[in-house]
């Protein structure tokens, strides 16, 4: 009986061992950097042909170099055993939770253009009130323009937004990934490494960083009516929605969303870091929904659990800005989840009627 | 154990086509929320010629900021976000395009005639809660601390529709512009009772009104609490206990004799805004504005039925045949009020208007055929004659059955 329960246990250990995708980098140091940036006498190759080397850290790639390797390859690009998350690459196919760079090809409008893109960005005017919008802050207003929107640091989300520039802020990240849920203490413990923000990064073995289905998704940490608001480079309540208001401030929770002493309705702007109301239409959004996802007030010790992860409980689960949006772009206009723009009406209120289910 | 499992299953299918039912969307029925003909700021904003007629975003600025810049129209004086993600605040959203353009009604100009519900009079006072939950609350109505009627406390915009009610009904179906708007129903009581507010039922905008008359009720009865002269009682006036009434809420007490025009008869039910509204019948239907006292459709006054006018276009000719009823008519027959050998008293009562015999306001009274006396409430009387009245069913009236002040009957 004992020998069972010890074999049982053992398989079981075996299965979560097996199910875990780490986020720390793991395997030759070579597959990341090299000392001299030179192999035979001659330049090597850049990862992803992106950037000019050589690069800080002694890397072999900046940013797009290892997770925008190939624009004709998938979500996931793989260095033995190790699966890494694609952010630029083929559309059409599955995407990873953020999105998929690929799509500002086609449009501007559809993603958060970052410099090494090497877009020309040509939907925001390049004038200090309107880039980026809601900037509550003020501090990128004065000094980010359209060739520095950066995927790290100062003019960037990842990372230490205290310290500009892609390697400087994130530099020593990836050798402390906590794979799972991060609880925002340190850069390494960060969701995403998005310094201060909590989360539970989706570990599946198969689909990780995937929101996959009302099971299998990340779990986004959301703070209601805290009123801890963002700075220029702090997360307000250590949440994702939080970290958008570094940027876009005035989107966030507080007086800006809602003129009422509690935060509640009538609302001034689309609640963000708000309880969905356990009222009237709201209460029928009951099964979580990857086309218009909740963030929880605390977050679960295990993910894509069946009973837990597919529920939505209106009156405790928060409405966030990636309720609506794409972080780094979607197939469709402003970073919507769904093609809002759509000449059909009824596509075009799909995600709304998540949770405005009498507006279907 | 087969017919258990019949009945399980057919159990699980009733369930779910109640579950499809019920979340039958009303949005997409509206008239604002269709991909064709419904709302749209492109005429307004360019920006907004991304999204197709119908899309929240033509109302709702999630973050009033589009581009990076607040869209048009920026109305408000201190430019930003407004309640509820609108463009503007109150009825100057609605006004945007109900002002002839885009919207071809132009409901603006109605509600900018002398007499009209106060829309533009107030702002503030309506509160979100009022009629989008069940914590409906006579107070938010109130005459003297919370009178307003903005927009949305008659029409939905997310359920509204766009047809006209059907003549001779009273209920409002799921193609109405009064739609899923909250009212109020008021109790069966006896003749002339004023009900207590708490004994009228609530009906929020998630369960919406059956009939017209629930709407106007939220302001026009004794639910709001005090009887406001302007605001009136009329739950009271058009209960069907008293003796008569205009059929708003059932069928009226009308005698079988009477003659209607216009597709009228004693049977007919009716709207509220069969009376009241504008004075040109091609304006937008409902009780808007008019230059009428009382939003009337048109004249009741001292010279409606008045033989040596022609009053055929005032408001009571609308359903009761004018020469029928007005003084010195031609039609001698089809008159409740008749003596035996003469079919239509009405035609002989040369220099009479309605007003002499009856209400002045008649919504309803709890006397036969709406006959007001002089000692009535003055709410009810305008150069009322009648001093006493003996009500006959059989059409044999006789002098005896009145007197008057100006004594062509006996004198009291």
């Amino acid at each position: 009986m004992k020998k069972s329960l010890i074999f049982i246990l053992s398989i079981i250990f075996t299965i979560a061992l097996c199910s875990q995708v780490k986020a720390r980098v793991t395997g030759a140091c070579s597959n990341c950097h090299t000392m001299h940036y030179s192999q035979g006498g001659a330049s090597m190759a850049t990862y992803g042909g992106f950037g000019e080397a050589p690069f800080q850290c002694l890397v072999r790639g900046n940013c797009l170099g290892c997770h925008g390797q190939s624009a004709t390859g998938g979500e996931y690009a793989t260095w033995g055993s190790q699966k890494i998350p694609q952010v630029y690459h083929a559309t059409g196919g599955t995407d990873l939770a953020a999105g998929n760079f690929k799509y500002i090809d086609t449009s501007d409008a559809k993603g958060h253009n970052i410099d090494l893109l090497g877009n020309t960005e040509d939907t925001i005017p390049n004038v200090a009130s309107s880039f980026p919008p809601g900037d509550e802050h003020g501090n990128y207003t004065a000094y980010l323009t359209k060739g520095t929107f950066t995927c790290a640091g100062k003019f960037g989300c990842h990372g230490d937004r205290d310290v500009e520039g892609n390697f400087e802020s994130i530099k020593g990240a990836h050798h402390g990934g906590v794979s799972g849920e991060c609880d925002g203490s340190d850069l390494a413990n960060s969701y995403r490494f998005l310094k201060g923000v909590k989360g539970h990064e989706n570990t599946h073995n198969t689909y990780p960083w995937q929101n996959r289905n009302s099971t299998i998704h990340n779990e986004y940490y959301g703070a209601s009516g805290t009123g801890t608001e963002s700075t220029a480079s702090t997360p307000g309540g250590n949440t994702i929605s939080g970290l958008c208001a570094e940027c876009h401030g005035n989107f966030h929770q507080g007086a800006d969303v809602t003129a009422q002493s509690k935060l509640n309705s009538p609302w001034l702007r689309h609640p963000t870091d708000i309880v969905l109301t356990n009222s009237g239409e709201y209460t029928s959004y009951t099964t979580y929904s990857i086309l218009a996802p909740v963030a929880r007030p605390s977050l679960y010790g295990t993910i894509n659990n069946l009973g837990t992860n597919n529920v939505v409980t209106p009156g405790t689960d928060i409405i966030m800005c990636l309720s609506c949006h794409g972080v780094h772009a979607t197939n469709y206009y402003k970073l919507m989840r769904w093609e809002y723009d759509s000449t059909s009406l009824a596509t075009a209120l799909e995600g709304c009627n998540v949770c405005h289910t009498s507006k279907n | 154990m087969n017919s258990i499992k019949t009945i399980f299953l057919c159990l699980v299918i009733l369930m779910l086509l109640v579950g499809g039912v019920s979340y039958a969307g009303t949005y997409l029925d509206s008239a604002h929320g269709n991909s064709t003909y419904g709302v749209d700021r492109t005429v307004i904003d360019a920006k907004y010629d991304d999204y197709c007629s119908g899309n929240c975003a033509h109302c709702h600025e999630a973050h009033a900021s589009l581009g990076g810049d607040e869209p048009l129209p920026n109305t408000s004086t201190a430019e930003g976000p407004d309640e509820v993600l609108l463009f503007s605040e109150e009825e100057s959203v609605c006004e945007t395009c109900h002002d002839g353009n885009p919207a071809a009604d132009n409901i603006q100009a109605q509600i900018d005639k002398t007499y009209a519900h106060p829309t533009d009079d107030y702002s503030g006072v309506h509160k979100v809660s009022e009629s989008t939950t069940a914590d409906m609350d006579p107070g938010d109505y109130d005459a003297t601390n919370s009178l307003h009627a903005e927009c949305v406390d008659c029409h939905n915009p997310h359920a509204a529709g766009s047809t006209v009610h059907t003549a001779e009904t009273n209920t409002v179906t799921a193609t109405s512009p009064l739609y899923k708007v909250s009212g109020v129903n008021p109790p069966s009581t006896a003749a002339w009772v004023t009900p207590a507010a708490a004994s009228y039922t609530e009906k929020p905008t998630s369960t919406g009104i059956s009939f017209e008359y629930e709407l106007c009720y939220k302001c026009h009865s004794s639910w709001t609490g005090p009887n406001d002269p302007v605001i009136r009682d009329t739950a009271k006036e058009f209960n069907p206990a008293n003796a008569s009434y205009h059929s708003v809420e059932e069928t009226g007490k009308a005698s079988s004799y009477g003659t209607y025009v216009n597709h009228w008869n004693k049977d007919s039910l009716m709207y509220c805004s069969d009376c009241h509204g504008s004075e040109i019948s091609s304006d937008p239907a409902g009780p808007h504005g008019s230059i009428i006292a009382h939003i009337l459709k048109g004249n009741y006054n001292r010279d409606t039925g008045k033989s040596s006018l022609k009053t055929s276009g005032h408001l009571c000719f609308d359903c009761h045949d004018y020469q029928t009823y007005k003084a010195a008519g031609t039609n001698l027959g089809g008159s409740g009020f008749a003596e035996l050998g003469y079919d239509n008293l009405h035609t002989i009562h040369n220099d009479a208007v309605c007003m002499d015999c009856h209400s002045a306001l008649p919504h309803g009274i709890n006397r036969k055929h709406l006959i007001v006396l002089t000692k009535d409430n003055a709410d009810y009387i305008n150069g009322a004659k009648i001093m006493s009245f003996t009500n006959v069913d059989d059409r044999t009236y006789s002098k005896s059955n009145c007197s008057t002040t100006i004594g062509c009957h006996s004198k009291k």
